[in-house]
């Protein structure tokens, strides 16, 4: 076995009441390529914010090459030698290739004045080395994400790192730049430079790499050599059975016979939601089963109008929404809980009652003026039913828990009164009180013939929510089944299968 | 009642409200100061004075608030002002009602083209607002060969120009009841939720099914209006439409009232009441300079000290 | 469902996308230039007054104020920011200059540049390390900047020229004046370190994506500080030569050469959204707006005051036309 070169020992870390990271001990050796795998919220931006200096673990050390090191800001970490490539293209797309790769220290003559035609000779000779046909004075943003990436890549090296951290390189290229994507990879390999790979295409994770460790709820909770950890123990790792998770006490029900509450055709957006079908029922829970990168989020807001499809149909209640925006989804019935709170969700600065009753204001208001007693009732009403743990309607949004927060989002969803609603990961980042009564409140909903479409990053959370699942691989429909009598590894083997059909080239 | 208009305060920390609450503590003070050391300050021709300078300021201040309610900004009503009075002065053969009217009218297109840009084209409106700015002020100009056009004695001008109820300007009460009217319909109206959604979150404002650029176009032409009465206001009591003279530099103490009186850049959050006190802060500052015999100019020095002053405050507090 | 060919597709489509992209980054870039002499053979046949030397010089010599204040506000906007402050430095400059004369020429042209610096430094250091927005902070100083000329100086100083300081104003070297000299010669270096140092790159790099810049290892803060003080030394230097031209401090100088500045730069392709621009679209810029204003004046039969209509025309054209080729390109 060579070298390790970097490795974390017992590394954790907390924000407020969330435990990020505990206990993560892992080892990274020259020439290795090592996937890290995991859901939403398992840990995996966070070991890469502390690998590459954004945050400082609570406990713990970070062993570089056999010494402990601190790595207090992104610009230590980078002298250290640890190089990340994020999706995020974190150079400057209006320049040339060549001021990229050299940006901060270029070649001078009479110490001032840029050389460039040095500058642009040393680039093509490193984009050479790695067989990347890259014109350096081309403008970085004129090339495809891909090419970006692998720049990105050529200027850790340039740099000397020794670490290479590629976090989800693969999401957004087309199968060319994937194919220059492996065979840089390798060659960085042979140069015995260490790998950190994260990416939610498990085929990708198998071919690229050595090794794979998987965080879940901020615990590494497998790390073996890919041929130790089949697909579907991988899977299991991920999504599988939690300690915390709440039991399926899913009531028995039966969905409503007739028109669908919520119906989606042939949905379509870029190369994330492929031809995307499924109907919802009153009084049923569907939960679109999928990894992260599946296309479980797109399908929603696509459906939504959050953004644009690019074809297929939706109808609410059997009349159809022709052309969808977040507006006339919510007056024909439909409402969407987005997974990202803090971006998509919360309006900071503003009350609980404000918040709450964000979408229901047509309700609650006439001629435009909006009814103090109406919104009073209409808050005084979801802060019983879900719950609602905060200091009354007028306190900030952010002085309440993540969890309550998330239950005041989920009441201005249901103050439209909707036929259906999909909840895109409803859960994730609450404590498991707060789950526990989402889960409740959900089942009521159900209950009185509101249609669900749910998302989880927790295998157990969607069976123990849904009555039907849909399962998404790739951004396209490759399984459908009953949940009743159904086990978590049944899932879970559905979703390890390989999909030719869906196969990325 | 003073919570009802300023909305939005009882959400803060004491450290927050202390800083929300700064722009009456320091307008207090001012006038304390004043009436111990200012000659001539309790004069009631002083006070009336000063509401007349400050209606057209409060107006433009108004539609300011709403623009940085939604994070944005309207670099353009000091122009729009200038702008507002040479139509008006264009249109006086029509009778001084018709030349308000167009006065204002004038307003409102220089709003909707902001709007416009702003809401249909997503471009900053920091850059739209600049560019009509320096285009309005020019259209201005233009359309009186950049000359000074007296307004007839008598009648509405007069009314707006000099036209007092005991020591408060028609036009103070005019402005003060727009501005009433604005903090009612930002505290209680849909429109005003709208407003304070986007800015405090623009993305989820979209998803929550919010329109958002109806939202924005309206906030510009609001403030396109207000902008427009306000040149009206101000040319009425210069007695002339001047285009050199009517508006200019106005923007800055509009987003310096709203700033000092705690509304601030970040969005999401407007004072329409600290936003007025912001003004007559100002007017005060300004009128205390003059009459102690002091260099106007040190005012100016001093206004530019509390914009930066109260945006470090609003900065500390996050 | 093949996806191969949905990629193929795809890098078919790659190739027509970039060659539009690269036609409309040359419009946006010497769009200015072409403009200005399309502009120019136009005034030229049309007005009897225009192709002349003399008359080229006189454009030369009115825009050399605006085009020194152009040059720093080319580098703040493509820094990512605005610098409003530097018109009432063109007055500050020249009234410091009218009171540091009699100290000698240097110190005329010395202290207006350090004054002009040091509000630059104030202004640099509060967007900077503060992280407060530019156009608020520069907003204040162009109010507080005025108000401290007009406290130096309520009407304006008449100063005696004849010496070298009036001499580096009005004279002339090879037959073209030397105000025409500086502001050529400025723009050549401010190309040059533009394109050709480490600052210049670093200043495209934090207004092309300043996180990134940050990440890249770009001393982002110091970049931005030097950058206003660079565009207050110039405001300064350019009041000072104001003076020396006039033979007067005037504290009220400069109003508006702020927005004048910007919509040179922006009518010249430098984008007010940061990271892209140069020096030979702002020149453009400042020579288009200076080619209108000397049409104007004149023509007779138009008021003077269309020149303001039309540099603010031309910005809002020029804005738009930004807008939507940027976004073409996307």
């Amino acid at each position: 076995m060579s070298d390790i070169i970097l490795e974390t020992r017992a590394v954790s870390k907390r924000f407020g009441a969330v435990q990020a990271l505990s206990d993560v001990s892992f080892a990274l050796r020259a020439g290795e390529v090592h996937g890290l795998a995991g859901e939403n919220g398992a840990g995996k931006s966070t070991l890469i914010k502390i690998l590459t200096g954004f945050y400082q673990p609570d406990e713990g050390e970070i062993i570089l090459s056999g010494t402990a090191v601190r790595l207090d800001s992104p610009r230590a970490a980078q002298r250290q030698g640890i190089s990340a490539v994020y999706q995020e293209i974190n150079l400057i797309p209006e320049r040339s290739v060549a001021e990229n790769l050299f940006l901060g220290n270029e070649p001078r003559r009479f110490g001032v004045l840029i050389d460039r035609a040095r500058m642009e000779r040393s680039a093509a000779e490193l984009l050479a080395r790695y067989d990347l046909a890259i014109d350096p004075r081309a403008r970085l943003g004129a090339l495809g994400l891909g090419l970006q990436q692998m720049v990105s890549i050529a200027r850790g090296v340039r740099l000397g790192a020794r670490v290479a951290i590629l976090d989800e390189p693969s999401s957004a290229l087309t199968g060319t730049e994937v194919e220059t994507l492996y065979r840089v990879v390798d060659r960085l390999k042979a140069d015995g430079i260490a790998i950190l790979f994260v990416s939610h295409r498990l085929s990708e994770s198998y071919r690229l790499c050595d090794r794979l460790t998987v965080l879940r709820d901020g615990r590494v909770v497998a790390s073996e050599a890919v041929a130790d950890l089949p697909r579907a123990a991988l899977i299991g790792a991920m999504l599988g059975r939690n300690a915390e998770a709440i039991h399926g006490n899913r009531p028995a029900r039966t969905p409503r016979e007739g028109v669908a509450a919520f119906e989606a055709s042939g949905l379509r957006w870029r190369n994330r939601v492929r031809d995307v079908s499924f109907a919802v029922r009153p009084g049923e829970v569907v939960g679109l089963a999928g990894l992260l990168g599946s296309g479980r989020t797109e399908t929603m807001k696509a459906s939504f109008g959050a953004e644009t499809k690019e074809g297929g149909a939706i109808r609410v209640g059997g009349s159809s929404v022709p052309s969808t925006t977040p507006g006339r989804s919510i007056a024909a019935g439909l409402a969407f809980l987005s997974e990202d709170r803090r971006a998509e969700g919360i309006f900071p600065k503003l009350s609980v009652a404000e918040n709450l009753t964000a979408t229901a204001l047509p309700r609650i208001a006439r001629f435009g003026f909006v009814s103090q007693r109406k919104q009073a009732a209409m808050v005084a009403e979801f802060t019983k039913v879900l719950g609602i743990k905060t200091a009354g309607p007028n306190a900030p949004i952010t002085s309440l828990s993540g969890g309550n927060q998330q239950k005041v989002l989920l009441a201005r969803c249901l103050a439209t009164a909707p036929r259906a609603i999909m909840l895109d990961d409803p859960t994730r980042g609450i404590d498991v009180g707060a789950k526990a009564e989402v889960h409740e409140a959900i089942n009521r909903l159900v209950e009185q013939g509101l249609g669900v479409l749910v998302t989880s990053s927790e295998m157990e959370e969607l069976m123990a929510l849904a009555d039907r699942l849909i399962v998404l691989t790739e951004g396209a429909v490759t399984g459908a089944t009953s949940t009743d009598g159904l086990e978590v590894q049944d899932v879970l083997d559905i979703l390890a299968q390989p999909h030719e059909a869906v196969a990325h080239p | 009642m003073s919570t009802g208009l300023m909305a939005r305060t009882g959400h803060d920390s004491p450290m927050a409200l202390l800083r929300a609450q700064s722009v009456y503590v320091a307008f207090a003070a001012l006038i304390v100061i004043d009436l111990i050391f200012t000659p001539g300050f309790r004069n009631v021709f002083v006070i009336r004075n000063l509401l007349f300078e400050a209606a057209p300021v409060i107006l433009v201040t108004l539609g300011q608030s709403l623009a940085i309610g939604t994070r944005g900004i309207d670099l353009s009503v000091g122009s729009t002002m200038g702008l507002a009075a040479a139509v008006m002065a264009l249109a006086l053969p029509g009778g001084s009602w018709l030349a308000v009217a167009a006065g204002v009218g004038a307003g409102l297109v220089v709003g909707m083209i902001n709007g416009g840009l702003i809401a249909a084209l997503d471009i900053n409106p920091l850059i739209s607002s600049l560019a009509l700015l320096v285009a309005a002020r020019g259209t201005a100009e233009a359309l009186l060969d950049g000359s000074r056009v007296s307004l007839p004695t008598g009648g509405l001008f007069d009314a707006l120009g000099i036209g007092a109820v005991w020591i408060v300007p028609t036009v103070a009460i005019i402005a003060l009841a727009i501005a009433g009217l604005v903090a009612f319909l930002v505290r209680t109206t849909m429109f005003g939720r709208y407003v304070l959604f986007i800015g405090a979150n623009k993305a989820a404002a979209m998803i929550a099914g919010i329109k958002v650029r109806r939202t924005l176009l309206l906030v510009y032409a609001a403030s396109g209006v207000l902008a427009g009465l306000a040149g009206v206001f101000a040319a009425a009591r210069l007695g002339a439409s001047d285009p050199n003279y009517i508006g200019v530099n106005y923007e800055l103490d509009a987003i310096a009232a709203a700033v000092i009186g705690g509304t601030p850049l970040s969005g999401g959050r407007i004072s329409i009441l600290g936003g007025v006190f912001g003004v007559l802060l100002l007017q005060v500052l300004g009128a205390s300079f003059i009459m102690n015999d002091i260099n106007f100019s040190y005012a100016q020095i001093l206004k530019a000290v509390f914009i930066v002053g109260a945006l470090y405050l609003q900065r500390a507090g996050g | 469902m093949s996806v191969s060919g949905t990629s193929a597709a795809v890098r078919a489509e790659g190739a027509a996308p970039e060659r539009r992209a690269r036609l409309i980054a040359l419009i946006q870039s010497r769009g200015a230039i072409g403009v200005l002499v399309l502009a120019t053979i136009v005034a030229s046949l049309r007005f009897p007054f225009f192709p002349t030397v003399a008359n080229f010089e006189n454009i030369g010599t009115a825009a050399s104020f605006l085009g020194l204040v152009a040059i720093g506000q080319t580098f703040v906007i493509i820094l990512g920011g605005f610098d409003l402050s530097v018109g009432s430095l063109i007055g500050l400059g020249s009234v410091l200059a009218a009171y540091a004369l009699p100290y000698g020429w240097w110190a005329a042209l010395l202290v207006p540049a350090l004054a002009g610096g040091a509000v630059g430094l104030v202004d640099g250091l509060l967007i900077a390390r503060a992280g407060m927005a530019p156009f608020i902070v520069t907003l204040a100083a162009l109010l507080g900047v005025r108000g401290i000329a007009l406290v130096l100086a309520k009407n304006s100083l008449v100063i005696a020229t004849p010496g070298v300081f009036g001499l580096i104003a009005n004279g002339q070297i090879l037959g073209i004046d030397n105000l025409i000299w500086i502001v050529l010669i400025g723009f050549a270096i401010a190309a040059i370190v533009l394109n050709r140092t480490r600052y210049g790159v670093a200043v495209f790099a934090i207004g092309g994506n300043e996180e990134a810049a940050r990440m890249l290892g770009v001393p982002v803060a110091r970049i931005k500080v030097l950058t206003y003080v660079v565009s207050g030394t110039l405001a300064g230097l350019s009041g000072a030569l104001l003076a020396a031209h006039l033979s007067s401090g005037i504290s009220t100088a400069g109003q508006g050469e702020e927005l004048k500045s910007i919509a040179a730069a922006v009518i010249g392709g430098v984008l007010l959204t940061g990271g892209v621009g140069t020096m030979a679209g702002a020149l453009s810029g400042v020579l288009l707006l200076g080619l209108i204003e000397n049409v104007i004046d004149q023509i007779g039969n138009l008021s003077s005051y269309y020149q303001n209509l039309a540099s603010g025309v031309f910005l809002l054209i020029a804005v738009l036309i930004q807008t939507v080729l940027t976004r073409r390109r996307r």
